[in-house]
């Protein structure tokens, strides 16, 4: 009925999660590194080099949070692995 | 569930573990690797950054040189000026290397004095700011590997006894 709920099924949640983590990763910096390159563009002082500075830094501030995220998913594999066994026998 | 099914499960949550962290560090290297292109990128200015107290022969590391992310060079030629900022110290006095260690020269009045130095330096900026963070957030996945282990270990290790002595309870 839950096909979510097999032990396969969860492990195998780990590969596509690190995937879409190490995808998110490249494409933040990569996208900074562009951001960063266009701002250089411009010069120091002037409103589009300190909207683009913002850009950079507001952009930058989710990289914050990878740690948290990481943890999320970890979270999510384990209880799932254990619910898994011990939440097993409540099924109707 | 058979035992055989149980203990069979251990192979493809093996695989993907290994598959997992095959992807992990790669994603690793490529972030890293993004992140190093930024290196020495941008030239930013530090404005009367005051000195310890020296003597001559003594060297100082300025501050750029040992936190900021990416960092390339320290311009060779700072300006600098005396603790009060009224007296220009000509370069005779110092030499200051791009690796951002500047060495005291005189025995004159400006010894044992701290100094005000202004100089450009060379650095990855925000982007390597970031993607360091990146590179360190992802990387703590490596931390829980143990966890994700024992996991598995305990879902398989349960599920075979659950097999063997809870097979009586099945109606």
């Amino acid at each position: 009925m839950r096909k979510i709920m097999s032990k396969k099924g969860q492990v195998q949640t780990i590969a596509p999660a690190i995937l879409s983590l190490v995808f998110a990763a490249i494409v933040l910096v990569f996208g900074l590194v562009i951001s960063q390159a266009l701002r250089d563009t411009q010069t120091s002082g002037t409103e589009a080099y300190d909207a683009a500075n913002k850009t950079i830094v507001g952009l930058g501030t989710f990289a914050d949070f990878w740690e948290i995220i990481v943890l999320a998913i970890v979270i999510t594999v384990v209880i799932g692995l254990l619910l898994v066994v011990f939440g097993g026998s409540r099924r109707r | 569930m058979s035992k055989r099914g149980q203990v069979q499960t251990i192979a493809p949550a093996i695989l993907a573990l290994v598959f997992a962290a095959i992807l992990l560090v790669f994603g690793l290297v490529i972030t890293q690797a993004l992140r190093d292109t930024q290196d020495a990128s941008v030239t930013s200015s530090v404005a009367n950054e005051t000195t310890l107290q020296w003597t001559s022969g003594v060297n100082q590391t300025m501050d750029k040189a040992t936190g900021e992310c990416g960092f390339g060079a320290i311009g060779t030629s700072p300006v600098v000026y005396n603790a009060t900022g009224e007296v220009i110290i000509v370069a005779a006095n110092y030499t200051m290397f791009a690796d951002g260690n500047m060495i005291n020269l005189t025995n004159g009045p400006y010894s044992n004095f701290t100094w005000q130095v202004s100089y450009d330096y060379t650095w990855g900026d925000q982007a390597c700011v970031a993607g360091n963070k990146t590179v360190i957030g992802l990387g703590t996945f490596a931390d829980f590997w143990e966890i994700i282990v024992l996991a598995i270990v305990i879902t398989v290790v349960i599920g075979l006894l659950l097999v063997v002595f809870g097979g009586s309870r099945r109606r």
